[in-house]
């Protein structure tokens, strides 16, 4: 056996645990089957019953690494779920459904993110209750980080309208990262993965696939409303909607602000819309490379969508 | 002389090992039959001074679904036969250590010869498979083994004549080996006839198989990288792969996948592939209902690829 020091190595003061980020905070372990919430959470064999009771222990904007252990399960209420402290890093720990997997059991139950500079990483998101408006709300939070993590429909009626929704408050959720996440969405009528409801700057959205089995267009991979991002990259998304054959809006993304600006680059999406055939509301301001965009399923996209123009 | 913890160190119960190895809050076990490595399944696993003898024996030793990590030195060599290797306890990863032919080596020298995954959320990571065989049907057998990943290994050919068919064949049961993915493996395949690099047998969701190199000596065009005949994989991605197959001129059916469902969903895209179909040229079955997006097609060795499909006009 090896040499265990249950209070941890360190090395320069900095704690050694390998494969997960770096800290100069602390690490904490969550395991639902044997931990307790009494438990001190500070070795992988006394780990803590909740995430929330590890976000507690957290102090904030020292960069605390939260280690949710294989097979740790939850099920997510409108409340019981605040990453509330700055700087928190949530990290799951397994492959495929051994990832800690986190059950959404009401159309409010959802995970706010209400501090600065968190992320939340390698987990299953299940949605079991009817149109389950948001996995995850940001607020008062700039920069969180979400990725490689899956979201799943259980059914048509026990679905995701959402993944991620932001709040309000304009550059409340400024520096918004959502990459290499997977969604499969399974009901008729659904809203988008990522819904902006607050003027955000420096949205990066990379390397998601997104599976919807919705019969309407509109927006299916991110919707603005009438706010204002700036400095967005989108890049590197796949959307496969089922959508309608004359959708007269953007298929992969909606809005009506003209003053945006940012790129959207390398993102595929195919819907049955064969009639307006949009991939996102013509007058955004972004800037467009190769992205494409088909209606027929068996036939490859074409490229760029939209159209180039000369620049000569 | 640096201080030598000679089994190791846990922090917080963590095991310490240093490079750019998975995190595991369960076991580590080690495994060596390299001469002079003292490997031996009487041994305790626990350090790479005491290794395991065989791959086996080191499952064996793991605990269900607490992310127990074998690592496999460098010159390890074992030779699979059909029940020698049976990855049957959730949660294990299997990692080799080293670079290119210091990788360990695993040689099938029977037709059934094949590493059975029976368990869930397992994965087998760089290593090196040869074919000493006529025929070998599977390197890797799926069986109830959801979300196994196999990455960033090799699979070799020893002849023409000693040859694998497929390297990953999944079970008939529906749904059992959901989530499989196949990452970034290297594919030499010298036999003229052989089976599909993955052949899916069973319904299948949430398929990935990305940046996979394929290289074939075969002169049959049919699915050489994907088969799923009749079945039906919902969420399926296949991302960033190369088919280089020799086929033949006037194959009727997909060069790079094949199958009959229509109600498959997924994405192919930025997937490359060259054979000598030069009269039909089917990238992949037309009505697999796949979206596919930037996929690349030559019949000619020395001529670019063409975008196949062909692009619809969307407006």
């Amino acid at each position: 056996m090896p040499v265990n020091y249950p209070n941890g190595v360190t090395s320069m003061g900095i704690p050694l645990v390998p494969g997960v980020p770096l800290t100069t905070g602390k690490y904490l372990f969550v395991l639902s089957t044997i931990g307790s919430d009494t438990n001190s959470g500070r070795d992988k064999d006394h780990p803590l019953a909740t995430i929330q009771a590890a976000i507690n222990k957290c102090t904030a904007n020292k960069n605390d690494v939260i280690v949710l252990m294989p097979g740790h399960a939850e099920t997510v209420t409108a409340t019981n779920i605040n990453l509330n402290v700055a700087g928190v890093q949530v990290v799951g720990v397994g492959i495929g459904l051994l990832r800690p997997t986190f059950t959404y059991g009401a159309a409010a139950a959802t995970i706010t993110v209400s501090a600065a500079n968190c992320s939340w990483s390698n987990c299953n998101h299940i949605a079991n209750f009817l149109s389950v408006a948001a996995a995850f709300t940001i607020g008062a939070a700039k920069d969180f980080q979400l990725n490689g993590c899956d979201f799943t429909d259980t059914s048509a009626t026990l679905d995701f309208l959402s993944v991620v929704v932001t709040g309000a408050t304009n550059n409340a959720a400024d520096g918004l990262t959502v990459t290499n996440c997977n969604y499969w969405s399974l009901p008729t009528t659904a809203n988008a993965f990522i819904s902006i409801l607050g003027n955000l700057d420096r949205l990066y959205v990379a390397g998601n696939y997104v599976d919807k089995l919705a019969t309407n267009d509109a927006g299916q991979f991110i919707t603005i409303a009438a706010l204002v991002i700036k400095r967005a990259q989108i890049l590197r998304n796949y959307l496969n909607v089922v959508g309608s054959a004359g959708a007269a809006v953007g298929v992969f993304m909606t809005g009506s602000s003209t003053t945006n600006t940012g790129i959207l680059a390398h993102n595929y999406c195919v819907s049955l819309d064969t009639t307006g055939g949009l991939l996102l509301t013509a007058t955004l301001n972004l800037g467009l490379f190769n992205n494409g965009m088909s209606g027929a399923i068996a036939a490859s996209a074409t490229m760029p969508w939209p159209a180039a123009d000369s620049p000569a | 002389m640096p201080t030598n913890f000679p089994n190791g160190i846990a922090s917080y119960g963590v095991p310490v090992l240093p490079g750019d190895n998975p995190i595991t809050t369960g076991s580590v076990f080690f495994v060596c039959n390299r001469t002079g490595a003292n490997g031996s399944d009487g041994n305790s696993g626990k350090t790479p001074s005491e290794p395991f003898a065989t791959v086996d024996y080191a499952i064996g030793q793991c605990t269900p679904s607490a992310g127990d990590v074998i690592y496999v030195l460098p010159g390890h060599a074992e030779t699979v036969t059909a029940t020698s290797i049976a990855l049957d306890v959730a949660g294990v990863r299997i990692i080799g250590l080293g670079s290119g032919r210091s990788r360990p080596t695993f040689t099938y020298g029977a037709a059934a010869a094949t590493i059975t995954v029976s368990a869930a959320g397992c994965r087998w990571s760089n290593c090196h498979f040869i074919a000493n065989f006529l025929n070998v049907a599977a390197a890797f057998t799926i069986g109830a083994a959801k979300d196994f990943q196999l990455d960033s290994s090799s699979f070799i050919d020893t002849s023409s004549t000693l040859n694998f068919l497929s390297i990953v064949v999944t079970g008939a049961t529906a749904n059992a080996a959901d989530g499989l993915s196949v990452i970034g493996n290297y594919v030499l395949g010298l036999a003229a006839t052989d089976g599909a690099f993955i052949s899916i047998l069973g319904n299948t969701d949430r398929f990935l198989a990305a940046d996979n190199f394929v290289d074939k000596a075969a002169t049959n065009d049919a699915g050489h990288f994907l088969t799923q005949a009749a079945l039906v994989m919902k969420g399926a991605r296949v991302y960033r792969n190369t088919l280089n197959v020799v086929g033949s001129t006037g194959a009727a059916v997909g060069v790079f996948a094949t199958g009959s469902s229509t109600t498959n969903t997924g994405v192919f895209a930025y997937n490359l592939t060259t054979s000598l179909d030069t009269t039909s040229a089917l990238f992949i079955t037309a009505a697999l209902n796949y979206a596919v997006h930037e996929n690349y097609m030559s019949g000619v060795v020395a001529a670019s690829g063409t975008l196949f499909p062909a692009a619809d006009n969307p407006a």
